[in-house]
């Protein structure tokens, strides 16, 4: 039986980064989680990305992760969680 | 050939055109997004692109492999500039090379459109009285 939580790397980005004042950080999240339970956990640890609220969607390990109760996800120490506010390259 | 690039340079686009360049093509289409003085009547200073620049990388390099699963293309060249970029300069390139010109154009057109909806990277205008904001792709969240 392994650990119930897992540590992860969480970044933030562009509007997200702002608010929160922070790029990078370490959080400890359950091993299962859904997508929406995750960002959940983000807004309470970072109150400030209420307003984002929304508009997020995460990242885990590079890829995208829709935000809903049906996705969840396996995490384990070291991956990245990135999240991301509506994005406006080109 | 795929050239996926994230850069804080200017974009050359002689230099990614010469690169593109190939004998057995007819045809090589460029798109460039530059950046424009104004916003709804607001006067905009200058532009920061801030990038997820690994995963930006990976969603980049997605469009060029379904660029190649829907047309018959030679080299793709896909840049996006970040940090400061200047308004009336670009940031970001798509350049195709094809043997016929439809297949290149069709394909530029699906690379700029897919790189608003998919790749994350963000723009923020500063405007000139100091002012700021962060702008969303109408193409974007529907990931």
């Amino acid at each position: 039986m392994g650990e119930a939580t897992a540590k992860v790397t969480v970044l933030f980005f562009a509007k997200s980064r702002e608010l929160t004042g922070t790029r990078e950080a370490t959080l400890e999240v359950p091993r299962q989680i859904s997508s929406v339970g995750l960002l959940n956990k983000l807004i309470s640890v970072y109150n400030s990305l209420e307003v984002l609220r929304e508009s997020l969607v995460l990242s885990l390990n590079e890829e995208y992760v829709s935000i809903d109760d049906v996705t969840i996800l396996e995490l384990n120490t070291n991956d990245t969680i990135a999240v991301i506010p509506p994005i406006s390259g080109g | 050939m795929d050239i996926v690039e994230i850069t804080r340079e200017i974009i050359d686009i002689g230099n990614l055109t010469t690169r593109v360049t190939s004998p057995t093509c007819g045809a090589i289409s460029t798109f460039l997004g530059t950046t424009r003085n104004n916003f709804q009547g607001k006067k905009v200073k200058t532009l920061e692109y801030e990038a997820y620049e690994p995963m930006a990388k990976k969603e980049m390099q997605k469009i060029c492999d379904n660029i190649r699963d829907k047309w018959s293309v030679e080299n793709i060249a896909l840049v996006h500039r970040i940090g400061d970029v200047p308004i009336t300069q670009a940031s970001v390139a798509i350049v195709v090379s094809s043997p016929h010109r439809k297949e290149s154009l069709e394909a530029v057109q699906y690379g700029i459109d897919t790189l608003k909806a998919t790749v994350p990277i963000w723009k923020k205008e500063i405007y000139e009285d100091d002012s700021y904001s962060w702008k969303e792709n109408s193409e974007c969240c529907e990931i």
